[in-house]
């Protein structure tokens, strides 16, 4: 594959061929591998998530004594009546991990928006509005990162329980001091620009003027920033469950298969690597995708 | 220059006060600590009575003021089911994790700068690929994940490594590893994107221009300004390893602040984790005032200002 010195900035693409900005974009996306790799992965994942009662072959909480510990297929001794074989009490590993996509992808989407809600609405009101409030911002930004997140995270889930409601709500509480820097420095560029001015002028409130002027112009920004922290908030909730401070038995989740097949490991090893490669893949194509979504946005800011 | 040094200790300071109101509060108002603490099957007495016995009954400002006062005598409070001193507690760990934590970052910073130094060096080569899939993997690998894989491989398959306990460096080089790879790909893109940017300015063009020497271009000159936000960077790390050691030390069964951590979490010891997230906020505020400062001197422009 080859690529040019850096990729055609949005001027050199208008001069070559006047196109919309959304054709432009859809261009650019259709010749990024790893954006495309990693939409495809992403998409099976959610397909198999949503229509998780069709896709999975079996019952996820129906435990087969007589078949458990089956291998997968292709190991000697593995059926296709369960094709990623069956863990310590006789469930089918493959339907366990379609049903655990669904707890794994609810977890990173729901703190993904929620964080996001919280640190567009901090960050833009620093930027836009400065002095007194951009100090506070800034401090409550500082005031987040000095926290050590997994700590507060278990030690909230010890006490509030692991149910999928409350662990996607501390992860979305958790995770808003990424979007915040990013409203914030983005907002203050804007807020220099003409059409803001032209804005205010014209007598706009600041509360349209964040919601209709900046807000749009954010989002791209704000997208890229979601689907980073959408990976972080997965990898995190496995690690809760792994640790048995997120998602409680028998409910399927994949850092809880994995801390589920940890006694067994060193004679059925794929009981870890199994639940641990859908991790990784996911994490990965997820931030294959916001690496991609970066790429076309903005160009100069890749890297 | 100095009343910049005197700015940011204030914020610092302040910083420290609002986490431990936060960390105090998060404890005591996200529900019935008391009842908690009483366990299934007790009465309403006994939760108040429990309640009244750690104090629990008392105002929230009052609570907090009275802790805060016995933090400034050096007493960070009592673990309910030893009666040990918490402060004695976290002193007895913290020498394990920070030793791992420090050696994890070296061993990051050792991988990751000079890749990233190559990456940026030679866009678009072999290297940079190859920098690029160690960055996107190490992202996305989850820590316990690759603990479990390397103690199956190098501890049982190939029997390189022992799996747990400490003593030996030998212990040591999993767990380090571990902790090394979560903090690598932000280390080393940072070098890269860094280096990018240096290479592309006037000094850099004006120093090839004078004809010095590729090293001397690379390291004396774009080096030094590149790796300013990898310092901050680096601070951030060791403080994220410090709090993110909770999963290495469960795994590999090290006596750390996070073995202690999770252990007083499981069995709700409010004081004890009350006190280490106080300690390892106030750490990473040390961590990060001291990058600052190691970035003032780095760059005599930030003095100026």
């Amino acid at each position: 594959m080859t690529m040019p010195e850096r990729p055609p900035s949005s001027e050199d693409m208008a001069e070559i061929m006047p196109l919309s900005p959304a054709r432009q974009a859809l261009l650019q996306a259709r010749g990024h591998v790893g954006l495309l790799v990693g939409l495809f992965v992403l998409l099976v994942v959610m397909v198999s998530a949503i229509f998780a009662p069709i896709v999975a072959p079996h019952d996820p909480y129906v435990q087969e004594i007589a078949t458990k510990l089956s291998p997968p297929v292709w190991q000697e001794g593995g059926d296709w009546a369960h094709i990623l074989g069956t863990d310590g009490l006789g469930r089918d590993i493959l339907s366990r991990l379609i049903y655990g996509a669904r707890v794994t992808l609810i977890a990173g989407v729901g703190a993904a928006i929620i964080s996001g809600i919280i640190g567009t609405i901090i960050g833009m009101c620093g930027g836009y509005f400065g002095g007194r409030v951009d100090d506070f911002v800034v401090f409550l930004i500082n005031v987040k990162l000095a926290m050590p997140g997994i700590l507060i995270a278990l030690s909230l889930v010890s006490i509030f329980g692991g149910s999928l409601v409350t662990i996607t709500l501390i992860l979305g509480l958790l995770f808003w001091d990424r979007f915040a820097v990013v409203a914030r420095t983005t907002t203050q560029q804007l807020s220099k620009r003409d059409f803001i001015t032209a804005a205010e002028v014209a007598g706009a409130s600041s509360r349209w003027i964040l919601m209709r002027e900046m807000l749009p112009n954010l989002m791209n920004q704000i997208i890229v920033v979601a689907s980073l922290e959408m990976a972080l908030a997965i990898l995190v909730e496995a690690t809760l469950s792994f640790l048995g401070l997120g998602i409680q038995p028998p409910t399927p989740s994949w850092g809880l298969m994995i801390s589920e097949g940890r006694t067994l490991m060193f004679a059925k090893p794929y009981l870890i690597m199994i639940p641990g490669i859908a991790i990784f893949a996911l994490v990965v194509a997820i931030n294959l995708i916001g690496d991609g979504l970066r790429d076309i946005t903005s160009p100069e800011g890749k890297g | 220059m100095g009343s910049y040094v005197l700015k940011r200790m204030i914020v610092a300071f302040a910083v420290a006060v609002a986490v431990s109101i936060i960390s105090f509060a998060l404890l005591r108002m996200s529900g019935d600590l008391a009842t908690i603490l009483a366990g299934d099957g007790a009465t309403a007495e006994d939760v108040a009575a429990i309640a009244h016995a750690h104090g629990l009954d008392r105002p929230f400002a009052v609570q907090y003021v009275d802790w805060l006062v016995n933090v400034l005598k050096g007493d960070l409070g009592k673990s309910l089911f030893t009666a040990e001193p918490t402060m004695d507690m976290i002193l007895a760990a913290a020498p394990v994790t920070f030793q791992l934590s420090l050696y994890s970052l070296i061993l990051a910073l050792v991988v990751s700068v000079p890749l990233g130094v190559a990456a940026a060096a030679n866009p678009n080569s072999w290297i940079d690929r190859f920098s690029l899939f160690v960055a996107v993997s190490g992202k996305a690998i989850p820590s316990f994940w690759l603990a479990l894989l390397m103690i199956y491989w190098l501890g049982v398959q190939w029997r390189l490594l022992p799996i747990s306990g400490a003593g030996s460096w030998k212990n040591l080089v999993m767990p380090v590893v571990v902790m090394a790879v979560s903090v690598m790909p932000q280390l080393m893109r940072l070098t890269r994107s860094g280096m990018l940017d240096t290479l592309e300015s006037q000094y850099i063009r004006m120093a090839w221009a004078k004809g010095l020497a590729p090293r001397t271009v690379f390291f004396k000159h774009a080096l030094r300004n590149a790796i300013l936000p990898v310092v901050s960077v680096s601070a951030i790390s060791l403080g994220f390893m410090l709090g993110g050691s909770v999963v290495v030390e469960t795994i590999f069964a090290i006596n750390g602040i996070g073995a202690l951590a999770y252990k007083s979490i499981i069995r709700i010891d409010f004081p004890v984790v009350q006190a280490i997230l106080f300690f390892l906020s106030f750490i990473y505020i040390l961590l990060t005032l001291a990058a600052d400062l190691i970035n003032m001197w780095l760059d005599p422009r930030i003095r100026v200002k």
